[in-house]
């Protein structure tokens, strides 16, 4: 199946297991042009911690977060761990072969990070590209983001921070790397009033049509199948053992997926 | 400048093999590397594991990207790089020489024809890079 538009979503506040797991979701149904194109956004309640998927748990992990009840859970995606809370998330999952988007992973990053820019300035802020994968406006940096290749697709993850992010006792997180879009523009904006911006300068930049969608049932299945076996143990958040997983989950994750499509 | 070297093919996800003898090494290509930017982990198969062609061997992490790499002939992993623990950059140093990822035994050697000559894959990569330039 060929799909000319790009699907837009907003699926509002979920846990980090059920984030993550949406992600994944939708990105085997588009390596199995099943479901198109899709740029996600979403939120974290409670607030949490992710990992990247290469990243081993040391100090860069703070373990003081654990023992303050915030949960954690390892991407898809590379990178360092990053907190969750205050922000906007969004992701971008789309065919490594679309002719939308760079083969290079620098030309991938920056070629949606012009979407984000100019969602903001529509916002009224000034921002600019930090490579590798941040935007930074006066010398703070707003966002961020982290990308996947994985089955022929790009999962891109990125995370705009609106606001601080708080602890469920009501203390700030330590070590936030981002600056809240509240302390620029002097006023808190509302993931809504980000959402429209940023589809706007998505559209603007990468010239797609973004068709307002919702998650497909297979893919909700799917996301939960992913959740339950994958996403709320800690055998893929803590204990992943790089070398053996790198073939076993691949033949496991296949047999899921083989099991799923007959449900279909 | 990307380098596209003859004695050996590729898959359409930029891995190569080069036959010796009844073995194959096999790596990412030279435009893979370059696409992919500063490697700086590399997580490889166990020796003994067994795979089939298209299965994901291998995932390169740089800049924030971690990137599937897949079989490109059916086979069971005889070695595998144990430089790139320590030095990942080799893959973008030498991408096919230092930089090989495993070394295999092709339990299906037909396999081989259904990959891409150097030329073919060359052309496959100049479309690559035009596209959303």
């Amino acid at each position: 199946m060929l799909f000319a538009d790009w699907r837009l979503m907003s699926t509002g506040p979920a846990d980090c297991y059920t984030n993550m797991a949406i992600d994944e979701a939708t990105a085997v149904l588009v390596s199995q042009q099943r479901a198109p194109p899709t740029v996600r956004f979403y939120c974290w309640e409670p607030p949490c911690q992710t990992i990247g998927y290469s990243q081993r748990l040391g100090a860069e992990v703070c373990p003081d977060l654990s023992r303050r009840g915030l949960r954690c859970v390892r991407r898809l995606t590379g990178g360092a761990a990053c907190l969750h809370g205050g922000d906007l998330s969004y992701s971008l999952i789309v065919s490594v072969r679309d002719f939308v988007m760079p083969a290079s992973v620098p030309g991938s990053f920056r070629r949606i990070a012009s979407g984000i820019i100019e969602g903001l300035r529509l916002l009224g802020i000034d921002a600019r590209f930090l490579p590798p994968a941040d935007i930074e406006t006066g010398g703070q940096r707003i966002a961020t983001a982290a990308q996947a290749r994985l089955q022929g697709v790009l999962v891109h993850q990125g995370s705009i921070c609106l606001a601080p992010c708080v602890a469920a006792e009501g203390s700030l997180l330590p070590s936030y790397p981002l600056t809240p879009l509240s302390d620029l523009v002097g006023e808190e904006l509302g993931p809504d009033v980000v959402i429209q911006a940023m589809s706007m300068g998505l559209r603007s930049a990468l010239g797609i049509d973004l068709s307002p969608s919702v998650l497909l049932a297979k893919e909700k299945r799917l996301a939960r199948q992913l959740l339950r076996e994958k996403y709320v143990q800690s055998e893929w958040t803590f204990f992943r053992e790089p070398r053996r997983l790198a073939g076993t989950l691949s033949r496991r994750h296949k047999t899921s997926i083989m099991e799923e499509e007959q449900k279909w | 400048m990307v380098d596209f070297v003859q004695d050996r093919r590729y898959r359409d996800t930029h891995e190569w093999v080069l036959l010796e003898g009844e073995e194959a090494l096999c790596g990412i290509s030279d435009f893979a590397q370059h696409e992919l930017s500063d490697i700086v982990y590399i997580e490889l198969p166990d020796v003994g594991d067994e795979l089939t062609q298209g299965d994901v061997f291998a995932t390169v992490e740089s800049v924030k990207a971690a990137s599937d790499i897949y079989m490109p002939m059916s086979g069971e992993i005889l070695a595998v790089n144990e430089e790139l623990e320590d030095s990942p950059q080799l893959v973008n140093e030498d991408a096919f020489v230092r930089g090989w990822l495993i070394r295999f035994r092709p339990s299906r050697p037909e396999e081989y024809e259904s990959l891409l000559d150097a030329e073919a894959y060359q052309r496959q990569c100049q479309e690559e890079a035009e596209k959303g330039a």
